[in-house]
């Protein structure tokens, strides 16, 4: 196992106007999970394979526990990939599938014999080592490609995606299952995601990026309850953070108090569980129509309108699907404050 | 393929008996060589002709045999067919891979040049390979007689067309597992490609176990004969051995035969690649 460390890493593919990647680094500490999220094409699956070797990047350096990478081949990394669409030998079972890496390492026969074993029995699949690629599900698939990437025993593992193809609950399961076998393994992992859930719940760091660059670096917990800017406080969260401009905050009826009332560049951001509401008339609390009302179980998702501004608001409360007025207040202390211009925290 | 919508009776009537027809005009020559080998060069002249040999008899072979070394023109003709075929097969695969999954300056105007060859006649290059292979004094030899086949556009074409699809996450997964680049070529490619190959094989075995104009080109000595240019020789001025000839033909035509059903399962599948994706 080891440190992975992405210093100032640029990609601008041959012919394409702009950069992919721009002045991407961060480390991945020695059996870190670390999360790349963010939406289609801001750059994660190049970043990924760009660790990998897979790609070469335009200028900066990958270092894999204090060794230069940049010109190693990916076979002398001593990573493992997980692909998306898992990359099976379609021609070769189960068994040779997830042996081979060990069999042209040169490694000792028994000692692969061994390593299979363990690694087949802690991802189930004894029954089908004769099995070839195509007559297993999705599922297994899946995890055949984890098993070739676990017997290796790498220093690093690098996911691309891994859960994508697999059906809404297979997904819930495996991402649970995934975390703990990488704990297990005490693994080193990056983790190519565009599924906030999964980022979050899985990551013990995560790094956001758009349109190739890094937005933010930090805890689940950092990123949701400090968001460096606009971006990252309405990528993460479901439903998203309501973004208000002072004006519109005016027109509400909202008088912000505090240090931030004075700024005149101010945006402000609040998460819909972060705003109070209730179906009869409070002291002091702002009057809204309700447009929208998304019962989902335990929670409730209202779209009010108020001074013709939308918001979005998560409550608890069994709301009675007739209740068309509404009242709200925002809690003070769980407002986020943006630079309207640079669109950055303050 | 699937039959999406039912026909009437009468359509398939139809298509059956045209189908049937097509059937008998393209065995009736193989049937009617075949008999005609076994029959006496009496029966062969018949005003009325039979279909089955009334009285088999064997005089075509042995008169064959005798007509004509065939071990010796058997085993050329086994050397040339079999060379081209393995030769070429490795070559244009070769070829095909780094057309279709290695990157280097120039790859598609160069895929380009090579398709554009494809319009120039074999009959044009004849005379200037003839040469070439006589100024390095490869006449008469069997190398001579081979290399030229080792490397057919038509077949990088089809090759190149098949690896194409084949998805490149699967090599990347080769390179990180440590595969070197031949292995990748050799252990995940080549298999891959079993389908078209073994269509090429078919291709390349019967072109070269029937050509007749090359082998006479280069081949300057009666020994060195393959069986079609032997049994050539069969065909007299005045008077030829029908029942001889046709034994020739058979033996000619029998390990095609075998080949093609042999690869028949993966050759059809070779050839549904190249028009549907997927």
């Amino acid at each position: 196992m080891a440190e992975v460390e992405l210093s100032n890493i640029s990609k601008t593919f041959e012919g394409a106007p702009r950069p992919v990647l721009t002045d991407i680094s961060f480390t991945v500490k020695d059996t870190e999970f670390v999360s790349l999220l963010g939406p289609s094409g801001c750059g994660k699956t190049t970043l990924l394979r760009i660790i990998a070797g897979l790609e070469d990047q335009t200028s900066g350096k990958v270092a894999i526990g204090a060794l230069d990478m940049n010109r190693v081949a990916p076979r002398d990394r001593d990573m493992a990939f997980v692909f998306q669409n898992y990359a099976l030998y379609p021609h070769f079972s189960v068994e040779d599938n997830i042996s081979l890496g060990l069999r042209l390492r040169k490694v000792d026969k028994a000692e692969i014999t061994a390593r299979v074993k363990t690694t087949t029995e802690m991802l189930g699949l004894e029954a089908l080592l004769e099995r070839k690629p195509r007559a297993l599900s999705g599922g297994q698939r899946q995890r055949v490609a984890l098993a070739r990437a676990l017997v290796r025993n790498p220093k690093v593992f690098l996911l691309d995606e891994p859960l994508s193809n697999l059906d809404a609950k297979l997904r819930d399961k495996t991402r649970g299952e995934l975390r703990l076998l990488f704990k297990k393994v005490n693994g080193t992992v990056i983790y190519v995601t565009h599924d906030q859930i999964e980022a979050m719940t899985m990551s013990d760091k995560i790094v956001i990026l758009q349109e190739g660059k890094i937005q933010q670096v930090g805890t689940p917990s950092e990123i949701y309850e400090k968001p460096a800017n606009i971006f990252v406080a309405t990528f993460i969260g479901m439903p998203q953070m309501n973004i208000l401009q002072k004006k519109e905050m005016t027109a509400m009826g909202y008088a912000l108090s505090g240090p931030e009332a004075g700024l005149s560049d101010l945006t402000c951001g609040i998460r819909p569980e972060d705003l109070e509401v209730s179906a009869a008339p409070r002291e002091g609390w702002l009057e809204a129509a309700v447009d929208l009302c998304e019962p989902t179980g335990a929670l409730t998702t209202l779209t009010l309108s108020a001074g013709g501004t939308a918001l979005r608001c998560s409550t608890t409360l069994k709301w009675p699907l007739a209740q068309t007025r509404a009242w709200f207040t925002f809690k003070r202390e769980h407002m986020h404050f943006f630079s309207t211009a640079e669109g950055t925290r303050l | 393929m699937a039959a999406a919508k039912r026909h009437s009776p009468a359509y398939k009537f139809a298509f059956y008996a045209f189908m049937l027809a097509s059937v008998v005009i393209t065995l009736f020559p193989f049937v009617w060589m075949l008999s005609t080998s076994f029959k006496s060069p009496g029966e062969i002249f018949t005003k009325t002709p039979t279909i089955l040999p009334q009285l088999w008899t064997l005089a075509g072979y042995r008169n064959l045999f005798a007509a004509v070394n065939m071990g010796l023109h058997l085993f050329n003709s086994v050397i040339y067919a079999v060379s081209v075929t393995v030769l070429s097969v490795l070559f244009n695969a070769m070829a095909a891979y780094a057309f279709a999954k290695l990157r280097f300056p120039g790859r598609e105007k160069l895929f380009a040049l090579l398709l554009v060859t494809m319009m120039v006649p074999g009959q044009v290059t004849m005379l200037p390979v003839f040469l070439i292979l006589k100024s390095m004094g490869l006449l008469n030899s069997y190398a001579g007689l081979v290399l030229p086949g080792t490397a057919a556009v038509f077949a990088i074409f089809m090759l190149r067309q098949f690896m194409a699809e084949i998805p490149e996450e699967i090599l990347e997964a080769a390179r990180i597992d440590g595969f070197s680049e031949f292995a990748i070529f050799w252990r995940i490619m080549l298999p891959l490609c079993k389908p078209i190959i073994a269509t090429l094989t078919v291709f390349s075995f019967i072109g070269a176990w029937n050509d007749f104009l090359w082998p006479l080109i280069i081949m300057l000595r009666e020994d060195k004969y393959t069986l079609p240019v032997a049994l050539a020789g069969l065909n007299g001025q005045y008077n030829t051995d029908w029942g001889l000839l046709m034994a020739g033909a058979v033996v000619v035509v029998l390990p095609a035969v075998i080949i093609f059903l042999m690869a028949q399962k993966h050759y059809i599948k070779g050839i549904a690649a190249g028009a549907v994706k997927g």
